[in-house]
């Protein structure tokens, strides 16, 4: 066993980072309460959440930016959490780029290089290679300022890269970005991690980004891991009525469990009773929420009767507010639109919604 | 801008300039006596000042002052400026209260207190007791000025250095040093020119090797002469060219950033 340990195939059996059981407090406020979680190598993650649940400071205890409070973090199965950040084989992209203002575009992608034990020549060439991963050789000579942000970016990523790091960190890095500048560089983050192999850990709010990037996406609220998982999975079969809210906006309408078909429950719900599948464990007599995301719901000939508050126009489709039994629905709608006011009927296909957790 | 606003910056720059202006314009006079109406355009009284042999030994005593006092308040501003904007959390206000107290003591107290105090450790007043002394007053100042181009650094290039494999040392070396380098100038320049007007810690602390501030203090008394006009203009020119070039130094440097 020993043996096989310290084989490669026996180093991939073990997840690349290991978090076990961390915890951070400032002050009085718990940043971060009880994170377990595993990176599998060569995989993209993101930790996905709004401002202050803690994404951003189990990020920089990774990085070594931040003491951790309690637990233990590891990688590739030795004790990561007692090294300094420069002795960290882990390197950061971070939010402001954060570029020396003072070197060249090279100088900076040479900083990380210049620690090893190399020839000169070598770091340059290695350097080089860096800014041509992300098309940038050309700028080598400039001063940061004399960059755009999306050029700054690059340059941010390639002095992160060209150190080889075992782990590469990316703390919202797009978010100062516009919004087509950002669906480029999510493309080419996506194609840099494949083709290096890294494992790359993004911090962001914009759940769009996290979809278009992820391998495996881990959903925070206030400290705590919410859902982890594939993004089709928790955008198909979210755990709770927050991941379903807060990834793609299912309007969750609360009821309680009847009894379980199969594996389906059955649901009472102001809308009457429905058979539809759900996370595992809901037990008989439970509070639980029926998960509608706007593309799942249609009007039709039959249905439950709602008004329609509101219609917005976007382009491919109108996406329609409803009202129905004191619940607001959201309605994606492809073709003319009823009137705000006009009563619809609204139906969904019972096993094309989902059942989830009031809360976690 | 309303006319009586006007007005008033004028009064404003006039109560701040006409003093100097009339220095400069009796400076060229040919007149001894400094009244009006002129008499005529000379170039005596700067030869007489440059041609002074008391005077210029007072202005090499000068520089002996400012350099050292300039370079010892600058090193020791930026230190204490790291301390206070990096490093130190606990004791930061009481640190940064006792920096900045010399600056309220009243300078004719603080120089007979430091009179007294090397008088008990038998310590002869020299050009040291003066840098000594000066530096204290100084120091604040430097301080200041550092820590302000201090806080400014962003605190993430600390962090990007040492997520790239900087130690501490090796961080402030290649990364904070080069940033904070525009302070540093700035501070020795102020600290130079505070030293070198610097008149009553001098006067008080200085022994048999005059500088210029107390030779002219003594002469404006005793021996008031048109000359004394030619050197203040020397002096205030002088000070101006300083801080240009220092200025200069900094665009340059400001632009290659």
């Amino acid at each position: 066993m020993a043996v096989a340990e310290n084989t490669a195939a026996g180093r991939r059996t073990r997840p690349l980072l290991e978090a076990i059981a961390l915890y951070k407090s400032y002050g009085s406020v718990q940043a971060v309460r009880g994170i377990d979680l595993a990176l599998a190598h060569e995989s993209y993650v993101t930790l996905l959440g709004p401002s202050g649940c803690g994404k951003t400071t189990l990020l920089r205890m990774v990085g070594g930016f931040e003491a951790i409070g309690s637990g233990t973090l590891m990688l590739d199965g030795a004790r990561l959490d007692d090294l300094p950040a420069n002795l960290r084989p882990i390197n950061t992209v971070f939010q402001s780029y954060a570029l020396f203002p003072h070197l060249t575009v090279l100088e900076n992608v040479a900083f990380g290089l210049s620690y090893r034990s190399l020839p000169k020549d070598r770091i340059k060439a290695r350097a080089r290679e860096a800014l041509a991963t992300v098309r940038m050789e050309a700028m080598a000579d400039r001063r940061p300022r004399q960059l755009s942000g999306g050029q700054q970016q690059r340059v941010a990523l390639a002095r992160a890269i060209a150190n080889e790091p075992r782990l590469l960190l990316l703390d919202e890095p797009l978010s100062a970005l516009d919004r087509r500048m950002r669906k480029d560089m999510q493309i080419e983050l996506k194609d840099l991690q494949r083709r290096l192999g890294m494992t790359f850990l993004h911090v962001t709010h914009d759940q769009e980004e996290a979809f278009a990037l992820s391998d495996r996406i881990v959903v925070m609220r206030d400290g705590r891991i919410e859902q982890q998982g594939a993004p089709g999975d928790i955008y198909a079969r979210p755990a709770t009525a927050y991941v379903a809210d807060f990834i793609g906006g299912a309007s969750c309408l609360p009821g309680r469990i009847l009894g379980q078909v199969g594996k389906s429950y059955a649901i009472e719900t102001a809308l009457g009773r429905h058979v539809v599948p759900g996370v595992s464990g809901l037990s008989v007599g439970a509070r639980a929420v029926l998960c509608l995301r706007s593309e799942k719901v249609a009007l039709g000939e039959t249905g439950t009767p709602a008004h329609v508050t509101h219609a917005v126009y976007r382009g491919a489709d109108w996406l329609l507010e409803c009202v129905a039994g004191g619940q607001i629905f959201q309605v994606t709608h492809v073709g003319p639109p009823p009137a705000p006011g006009e009563t619809v009927r609204l139906s969904f296909d019972p096993d094309r919604v989902w059942i989830a957790r009031e809360a976690a | 801008m309303s006319r009586l606003g006007t007005l008033w910056v004028c009064l404003v720059f006039g109560f701040m300039y006409l003093p100097i202006a009339m220095i400069a314009l009796f400076s060229v006079n040919t007149s001894d006596v400094m009244a009006f109406p002129l008499t005529g355009v000379t170039g005596q009284w700067f030869a007489e000042i440059l041609g002074d042999g008391r005077l210029g030994g007072g202005f090499l005593t000068t520089l002996a002052v400012a350099f050292p006092v300039a370079l010892l308040t600058t090193l020791l501003g930026a230190a204490a400026a790291l301390a206070l904007s990096f490093y130190a959390t606990r004791f930061r206000v009481l640190f940064a209260a006792l920096l900045l107290l010399p600056f309220l003591v009243p300078r004719l107290i603080l120089a007979v207190a430091q009179l007294i105090l090397f008088k008990e450790l038998g310590v002869s007043r020299s050009l040291l007791t003066v840098i000594a002394g000066q530096s204290v007053i100084i120091l604040p100042f430097t301080t200041v000025i550092v820590a302000s181009v201090l806080i400014r650094i962003d605190r993430r290039l600390i962090e990007a250095a040492a997520d790239l494999g900087a130690s501490g040392w090796s961080s402030f070396r290649r990364v904070v040093l080069p940033l904070m380098g525009n302070g540093l100038m700035a501070a020795w320049v102020i600290a130079f020119v505070l030293s070198s007007s610097e008149y009553v810690l001098t006067a008080f602390l200085s022994g048999r090797q005059q500088a210029l501030s107390v030779l002219v203090a003594s002469d404006f008394r005793f021996d008031l002469s048109p000359s004394l006009n030619a050197l203040a203009v020397l002096i205030v020119l002088g000070n101006i060219a300083l801080v240009v070039i220092a200025e200069a130094i900094r665009h340059r440097s400001g632009r290659l950033n």
